[in-house]
């Protein structure tokens, strides 16, 4: 499952680049180099097991500033673009950039389980004790790929709903930024509060 | 709730930036599909936040016996909790929680693992952990071991966070040396006096057969002080007459736990045969009535002071437990001070358990055993008895035993007169290869001895 997960986290990064190319106006040599680099990225992290989440940033970030260079606000007050993707293509693009954040958040898991892999082989422990490494990578890959599923879902449920406050976008910018600190406080204090409830179990026992 | 959002943001700035990046581009470039990326990154975020918490781990051990002789078995279950956190956890239980640090090689040589594993791996996914195991261990050497430690190694998915946790729930094992109990034997070795079978005293009355005039200790009569010589010593010294005293033989057995006493294999070497023949023999002197006790040489802090009754065999147990290796302990100056003076006391044989595979590793008992101390004309502080357990065959044996099973060796390689001749006087030497001569046989051998000495 280990070997899943890095090529997961090799091939995912490509797909914005994949969009550029065939969905839009961009310049193909300028894609291509991009898209070469994410691949050597990628490689170099697979088989050093120590950057294999390098590919998937560099894709999410480079093909995010490819779209804000050529459309929006910047094109408009700088008087050039880049390029422009079609509407079909937006929705794949969108969809790949995500994938990009997917692949690197499974490239650090895929090196961090490479690393303790190792660790455990250097241990003498057995292959049984190594496999449930890969249950972490399978569940790794589960969750990431759920995650991604519902948020697709929640776009398609706020593209639906068309809810007048999300056209404005800087006040949007808002809204996401107040629901984003609303989720850490969230997930911080649930893993908080299961160490509050075992400290009053411990002192009741 | 200031304080936590601090705490999130220092902890975590960098990959917070990750959705922030992404609505930002998504509002810059007037992209709305740009929000499945954000949502995606604040998710993804939210979950390496969550994987990176700490873990809430609980577990309890239990083994189901806690004193156990050597090639006995015993079992140790571990049931274990974990609450919290996204990763794997590494626990190890005994032997495996003991393999580093200063017992690990106690631990390696003295235990092995019969059933399952002391050390495993356990998924820690999004649901609470319950997870149970059972591991099966062989005691090979007798001793006391400490047997509560459980250690857990908490590694986070991302590799943020290892949590490395030490658990003792304050257990020992006590690994018990297997004796054999001679109901009868031979010889016969009632004392020659006709003594109380079981008294607690050590020494019985002051009889009137005069033996010296030494300085006063502390302890000696008032009545027995010798006026006209203390009137007569230069130096001033109290003087009191010394007389022989009635009562039960003392025997206490002096254990060499130097490096000779470690040649052959980590669980068949002349320490290790030492000690059922110990056992087997103060169980014997016991039931007849004669006062035990044990030290080692040089003194490192393990002994029992001579007595008797049953309850004396225990003591005597309880002692050999903790008799190990010379090079693992000190020695204890203030232990040697007192051996000394109980010699002295008591007048006891001193049964003396050693190898002489080197002339060197007498050294030490030298000093023990000589009143002068001089390398040359030693004179002892009491009589004595030593037996030598050679340690050649048991390394023949096992070297053999494969090609040969039913080779039987016949005190083979034992040369050690020269060695013998150069021992203090007085000492009477028995040789025993524990191979070819079992417990039995040397005890048939020693018992007429002690009689005799003692």
């Amino acid at each position: 499952m280990r070997l899943v997960s890095g090529f997961i986290a090799a091939v995912l990064p490509l797909g914005p680049f994949v969009v550029y190319l065939t969905d839009s106006s961009y310049s193909p040599a300028l894609v291509i180099f991009l898209m070469a680099v994410t691949g050597l990225l990628a490689a170099y992290g697979l088989a050093a097991s120590s950057r294999a989440g390098a590919a998937g940033l560099f894709s999410m970030i480079i093909s995010s500033l490819l779209l804000m260079f050529g459309t929006g606000y910047i094109p408009y007050l700088a008087g050039f673009s880049l390029g422009s993707v079609s509407a079909t293509g937006l929705v794949w693009l969108g969809i790949s950039i995500a994938g990009s954040v997917y692949a690197y958040f499974l490239g650090n898991a895929y090196h961090s389980v490479t690393r303790l892999s190792r660790t455990l082989k250097r241990m003498n422990y057995e292959e049984h004790d190594i496999a449930e490494l890969g249950k972490l990578n399978s569940s790794m890959i589960a969750v990431g790929a759920g995650l991604l599923a519902i948020s697709v879902l929640a776009y398609e449920v706020i593209a639906y709903v068309r809810l007048t406050l999300l056209k404005n976008s800087l006040l949007a910018l808002v809204v996401f930024l107040g629901g984003y600190a609303f989720i850490m406080i969230a997930v911080r204090r649930r893993a908080q509060g299961a160490r509050q409830l075992d400290a009053v179990r411990v002192n009741e026992r | 709730m200031i304080n936590m959002v601090r705490e999130v943001v220092r902890s975590y700035s960098l990959l917070l930036a990750v959705p922030i990046f992404f609505i930002t581009v998504a509002a810059l470039s007037a992209e709305k599909i740009m929000v499945i990326p954000a949502i995606f990154s604040a998710f993804m975020v939210g979950f390496a936040v969550y994987a990176d918490s700490d873990v809430e781990i609980a577990s309890d051990f239990a083994l189901n016996k806690e004193r156990i002789s050597t090639d006995g078995l015993c079992s140790g279950v571990l049931s274990l909790k974990a609450k919290g956190g996204f990763g794997v956890i590494t626990v190890a239980v005994p032997p495996a929680s003991y393999v580093e640090g200063d017992k690990a090689l106690k631990y390696k040589e003295g235990l092995e693992l019969e059933k399952g594993k002391a050390s495993r791996v356990f998924f820690k996914g999004l649901n609470d952990l319950n997870a149970r195991f059972t591991v099966d261990v062989k005691a090979l050497k007798r001793g006391t071991y400490d047997f509560g430690l459980v250690t857990y190694t908490y590694h986070g998915l991302f590799g943020g966070r290892v949590i490395e946790r030490h658990d003792d729930k304050g257990i020992r094992l006590t690994v018990l040396p297997k004796y054999k109990v001679v109901q009868r034997g031979v010889w016969r070795i009632s004392p020659s006096s006709v003594t109380p079978r079981v008294t607690p005293n050590r020494l019985g009355p002051y009889s009137t057969d005069f033996v010296a005039v030494k300085e006063y200790a502390p302890g000696d009569p008032y009545r027995f002080i010798n006026w006209k010589a203390t009137a007569r010593s230069a130096s001033g010294q109290l003087m009191v007459n010394e007389f022989e005293r009635e009562g039960l033989r003392n025997v206490i057995f002096l254990v060499d736990v130097g490096r000779s006493m470690r040649l052959g294999f980590s669980q068949e070497n002349p320490l290790e045969l030492s000690i059922p023949l110990i056992l087997s023999l103060s169980k014997v002197l016991l039931r007849y009535g004669y006062n035990v006790g044990l030290w080692t040489s040089p003194p490192t802090g393990v002994s029992v002071m001579p007595s008797s009754g049953q309850s004396q065999f225990q003591k005597v147990l309880d002692a050999t437990l903790e008799v190990s290796y010379w090079g693992e302990r000190g020695i204890d100056l203030e232990d040697a001070k007192v051996l000394r003076r109980v010699i002295s006391e008591t007048r006891p044989l001193l049964v003396i358990l050693t190898n002489l595979a080197v002339l060197d590793d007498g050294r030490a008992l030298k000093a023990t055993i000589c009143a002068n101390r001089m390398e040359t004309h030693c004179r002892l502080l009491s009589r004595a008895l030593l037996i030598d357990v050679v340690h050649d065959s048991i390394i023949i044996k096992r070297e053999l035993a494969a090609e040969f099973p039913d080779l039987k060796l016949l005190n083979a390689g034992i040369t050690r007169k020269s060695t013998y001749e150069l021992l203090p006087q007085g000492i009477k030497v028995v040789t025993w290869d524990p191979v070819s001569e079992r417990v039995g046989g040397v005890m048939a051998r020693v018992m007429p001895l002690v009689r005799w000495y003692a």
